[in-house]
This record gives structure tokens, C-alpha cells and sequence, in this order.
């Protein structure tokens, strides 16, 4: 079996830039503004599912709500939720609760950088 | 009469995302979105191509996404998932599907996948290709030739059950178990019971 190693905190950009321009150069820009609302809702909701997953002692439930989770990050080009989710599938459980944390973080900044984007 | 695409996940983003590269890759193309592998079930006689993703709440990975392609040989199947490896990829390619794509994938590579899988054309990524090449029989491949008396020993097992248990529990004598289980080791081609209990978690994973 592999080691766990846990993500270095911060180093895995907020937003995947090259992934998002290619996204929006697609799809255009009314579609991509519909799609990353969705997205939104999921950060604002989902670290939150995780946490109360973990705190119940459910840790089949937390992976699987950390893969659902790590999905919709993956295909917006949510580079650090996407790492950090992935992360919490795979942790022992001593270290989930540290990367359950940093996940709330990273949900929380990654929300501030696609406003930021989006008013840019 | 335009073609039919069946989008199967269980997040509705990632079906989106799905959707939006079929609306660049073949407009017009009419989409039917799932987050179930049974619906799938029941709507694939009528559709042209699939996406799949490899975790759904209904599904047991790969051994249930052997049976669907089973059941729908020539329908063009794109794997779309957040668990991305060579290995799964050859072990996909093996068991039929079309093409693997990560949810990672960007949006005009997820285009480019679509378009190629719709044409009849398969999509891997170059490593995976390579093993593809090589691959022998894979471990669904070996659990799927087991008998379905065998292959409920094998989940009593994987639920820790002794012989005597499954004896009771399946209503079998423990001799019958017995020879059940030196079936079961002989067919997955493994030593013990623990690897053919690994065997068996790896196929639904």
C-alpha cells in the first residue's frame, strides 16, 4: 500500500487559469457564468456535507462526498479543492480533519478568486 | 433523425460539463442527462453514444460497467472519471469501453473525445495505450467467469464470513462452501482467500 502525502497547503493554485480560458473559449462566456453559479453553491455546501460526515465517525461517507465533491472541482479547473478533496479520499483518518479544514479554507478563497474573475 | 447521447453521472455539474462539450463536439446532438446506472439502462437500446461515469450510487464500478457493456456491445461508451490511471484505463479498454477521459480533462479535449468516440473512433490516453497493447485477461474479466453460486460465496467471504457462517447462511453444507471457495481461488488465479476478498473490492471499486 502507498503512503498517504498529504497536499503541501497552497501549493496548487486556487484556479486552474489555462483550464478555465480553454473552458470560456468553448462553451462561451454565458454558458461558463451558468456553469461556475453551480459551482459556487457547491463550495458554499459541500466542504460542509464532508465536515458533518467526518465528525459523525462516517468515513465511507466522507470519501464519497470528498470523490462527488472532487468531481465538480476537477471539471471547473478548481485546482486546490480538487487536490484537497482528492486528499480526503485517500488519508488515514488522523489526517482527514486537517485537509477537512484546509478544505473549508480553500473553498472559502476559491469562491473569492471566480468573483474576482468574473468582475475582472 | 438526429443522434441521441445518454450522459450518466451523478453530479449534475459534471453532466453539464458533459453536455457542453457534446454542444460544441456534435450540435443538435439530443442529450438525455442520468445520474443513474439503471436509467442508463433502460434508455441505452435507443441512444448512439454514452459518457460514464465510473462512480454512481447504483453502480459497482467497473464489474457493473462490464455488465452494462454486455448488455449494449456496439454502443459507443466514453468513461468519463475523477479516478484517473493507466490501469483503470487498460482495464477499461479490456472490458470494452470506447475511451477514458479524467474529469480533469479540459474542455476541448473532452470535444475532441466526444467527437472521436461518436465516430466510432476510441480515445486512451498515449500511456494506457501502450498497456492496452499488452493486456491479458483482467481481473473483472476473471470474476465475471465465476458462477453466480460462486460469486455469492465470494461476497460472504468478503463480508467476513468463515465457511461454516456461509454454510449456514446461504444454506449450503460446509463441504459444498469448501469447494466453492478452491473454485473461486482457481478461476481469480489467486493463493489465498484474502486476494481473491481484494480482487473482488478492486472490480467494485
Amino acid at each position: 500500500m502507498k503512503a498517504f502525502i498529504a497536499p503541501v497547503p497552497g501549493a496548487h493554485a486556487l484556479l486552474d487559469q489555462e483550464q478555465l480560458d480553454e473552458l470560456i473559449d468553448t462553451i462561451g462566456f454565458e454558458p461558463f457564468m451558468d456553469f461556475v453559479q453551480s459551482f459556487i453553491a457547491e463550495l458554499r455546501l459541500r466542504p460542509r456535507i464532508i465536515g458533518d460526515h467526518f465528525a459523525k465517525g462516517d468515513r465511507d461517507a466522507t470519501r464519497s462526498s470528498a470523490h462527488y465533491f472532487k468531481g465538480a472541482a476537477l471539471s471547473v479547473g478548481a485546482a486546490r479543492v480538487a487536490a484537497l478533496t482528492g486528499a480526503i479520499e485517500r488519508a488515514p483518518e488522523d489526517d482527514t480533519g486537517p485537509l477537512i479544514a484546509q478544505l473549508h479554507r480553500a473553498s472559502m478563497q476559491t469562491e473569492q478568486a471566480i468573483h474576482e474573475l468574473i468582475d475582472a | 433523425m438526429g443522434k441521441t447521447a445518454i450522459i450518466v453521472d451523478d453530479h449534475p455539474m459534471c453532466r453539464k460539463a458533459t453536455a457542453l462539450a457534446f454542444a460544441a463536439a456534435a450540435p443538435g446532438t439530443h442529450l438525455v442527462e442520468t445520474g443513474s446506472l439503471s436509467d442508463a439502462r433502460r434508455m441505452a437500446a435507443d441512444a448512439d453514444m454514452v459518457t460514464m461515469d465510473l462512480s454512481l450510487p447504483d453502480s459497482r464500478g467497473l464489474l457493473s460497467l462490464s455488465e452494462f457493456r454486455d448488455q449494449f456491445p456496439d454502443l459507443p461508451m466514453l468513461v468519463i472519471s475523477g479516478t484517473a490511471n493507466p490501469a483503470v484505463e487498460q482495464e477499461l479498454s479490456v472490458l470494452g469501453a470506447d475511451g477514458f477521459l479524467s474529469k480533469e480533462a479540459s474542455m476541448p479535449e473532452m470535444v475532441e473525445a466526444i467527437r472521436t468516440v461518436l465516430g466510432r473512433g476510441r480515445w486512451f490516453s498515449a500511456g494506457a495505450q501502450d498497456a492496452i497493447e499488452d493486456a491479458d485477461r483482467t481481473e473483472v474479466q476473471r470474476i465475471r467467469t465465476l458462477t453466480a453460486a460462486q460469486l455469492r460465496v465470494l461476497r460472504a467471504m468478503s463480508d467476513g464470513s468463515l465457511n461454516k457462517q456461509i454454510a449456514y447462511d446461504l444454506d449450503l453444507s460446509e463441504i459444498t462452501v469448501k469447494t466453492h471457495v478452491k473454485a473461486i481461488l482457481k478461476k481469480l488465479a489467486v493463493p489465498n482467500r484474502t486476494q481473491a476478498i481484494l480482487m473482488l473490492a478492486r472490480a467494485e471499486q
